[in-house]
């Protein structure tokens, strides 16, 4: 806006006059939105690393049991150990497994095991319990060397169910690093590094202007059938997002507001992640049906990929595209490629070892997981461009009918041939 | 907009229909006893408690 002088019109758009068109830079309100929100995201980015780089998140024991009377003969301080304690537990344990297996009848005789009353147990402070986990999360390699790899972790626990002396599966300790550190940060890093940069983008750049301005006459882009699949699997990809969002991240995010909200806004996310599948899969399918022929590769998305479609400089114009150019087509093989991957592993999720065994069920909860949040920012991006990042673009899906101005500059040989060329045949 | 609100409503019914078809499908994961004990199903197995 500083060499060229500018005049606002009776719609308050602003244009400029010397070069005959519209400016990325004209979208001063929208430019200054952006840099807020970049300035946000920023922020957030840099409180997510620090909890990246904030070392252990994994679950440290605080609290040391011990055993303060034992046979009916109170035990030192001093003399107490884990050796006593563990023996208390175990005796506690085979009372409950027998109480397990003779059910929980209140008349039941109390099995010879039972937990004599002079038994009891105390507890205090643990020094470093990280050693602890720290030794079951990763072996080093002297123990590692030492202990035969085994399917499973078995010893005593204090709970009454046989399978809860299983402790751990090394396959599942590569699951949980995966769902709980790698997956989890990897898609916080993705989503707030994609809002960063497309709000940094609307800051520098501006929207992408339609660079001759509004024609006022308009062409048909959509018809209502495409415009309602497409916002059918929107919603109810919104609805898993945000959902899903909520079962990943819920306890940092809303945490925060109280464990009353968490466990409400846990109960519907869990729920209303299901709910909404049933329709992002019949949307997805019409997708399918409706857009593949129209989507395969062509010479031109080489073009416009190379060109990066004409969205970074108001010089020169768009590469030649027709009815989708080659961004849109990324857009559209990332849902329909993520997407059936999604529903595949969703439906494996939903219907558990029907199919698969643990490590399955492991595999495809890691997968959804991934390509979850992987599909949530390539969509930030896909929303962004389709409202405020691009002039014009939204009233494609909204209403149908796109300005031609704008059709000409995005998807010139679509309109010459299957706008301007139907016409031409129908006269 | 029309498009919109259509799909909206589709949304929605599917959601209610997801809903009620889920509850016709479940099955309870636990068992509550007289005096309050609750087994869950899925740690029950087959012990020969009669369970």
């Amino acid at each position: 806006m500083t060499e060229t002088s500018m005049h606002t019109g009776g719609t308050g758009r602003a244009q400029s006059v010397h070069d005959g068109g519209v400016r990325g830079r004209d979208f001063t309100g929208y430019r200054i939105a952006g840099a807020i929100c970049a300035v946000v995201f920023l922020f957030l980015l840099a409180w997510q690393a620090v909890y990246l780089f904030a070392g252990d998140s994994r679950t440290i024991p605080e609290v040391a049991w011990s055993a303060s009377e034992f046979n009916g003969e109170t035990v030192p301080e001093a003399d107490t150990g884990g050796t006593l304690a563990a023996e208390v537990l175990t005796e506690r344990t085979r009372l409950q497994d027998e109480r397990f297996r003779t059910g929980p009848s209140p008349e039941a005789t109390p099995p010879e095991a039972a937990l004599g009353e002079g038994e009891m147990l105390r507890t205090g402070p643990l020094d470093d319990g990280s050693r602890l986990t720290g030794a079951w999360a990763t072996l080093d390699g002297e123990t590692g060397s030492m202990l035969r790899a085994s399917d499973r972790t078995e010893g005593i626990s204090s709970l009454p169910y046989s399978n809860a002396d299983l402790f751990e599966r090394p396959f599942a300790r590569d699951w949980r690093v995966g769902i709980a550190d790698v997956v989890t940060h990897m898609g916080a890093l993705a989503i707030l590094g994609m809002a960063f940069l497309l709000s940094a983008v609307l800051a520098l750049r501006g929207r992408v202007p339609i660079r001759h301005g509004k024609s006022g006459k308009s062409v048909k882009r959509f018809g209502f059938v495409e415009r309602a699949t497409h916002w059918l699997t929107a919603l109810s990809f919104l609805g898993l997002a945000f959902t899903g969002i909520a079962i990943a991240y819920g306890e940092t995010l809303f945490v925060p507001l109280g464990e009353r909200a968490m466990g409400t806004l846990g109960w519907w996310s869990t729920w209303g992640h299901v709910l909404f599948a049933p329709t992002f899969t019949i949307g997805l399918v019409l997708m399918i049906v409706m857009w593949t022929a129209r989507n395969l590769p062509s010479k031109l998305d080489l073009n416009w990929l190379a060109q990066g479609g004409g969205f970074f400089s108001d010089e020169g114009g768009h590469p030649s595209a027709r009815k989708f150019n080659a961004g849109q087509k990324l857009i559209f093989w990332s849902a329909v490629l993520g997407g059936l991957l999604m529903i595949l592993s969703g439906v494996t999720l939903m219907f558990p070892f029907y199919w698969l065994d643990l490590g399955g069920m492991s595999w495809a909860m890691l997968i959804h997981a991934g390509i979850a949040v992987l599909l949530i920012a390539v969509f930030l991006a896909h929303i962004y461009i389709g409202s405020v990042g691009m002039q014009g673009a939204i009233d494609a899906m909204w209403g149908g009918d796109v300005d031609r101005n704008w059709a000409a500059e995005h998807h010139d040989l679509w309109l010459r041939d299957e706008v301007d060329g139907k016409k031409g045949t129908a006269q | 907009m029309k498009a919109f609100v259509t799909a909206a409503g589709i949304v929605a019914v599917g959601a209610v229909l997801t809903y009620f078809a889920l509850g016709a499908f479940a099955q309870p994961t636990a068992l509550r006893y007289g005096d309050e004990s609750v087994i869950l199903l899925d740690h029950d197995i087959g012990m020969g408690g009669g369970h």
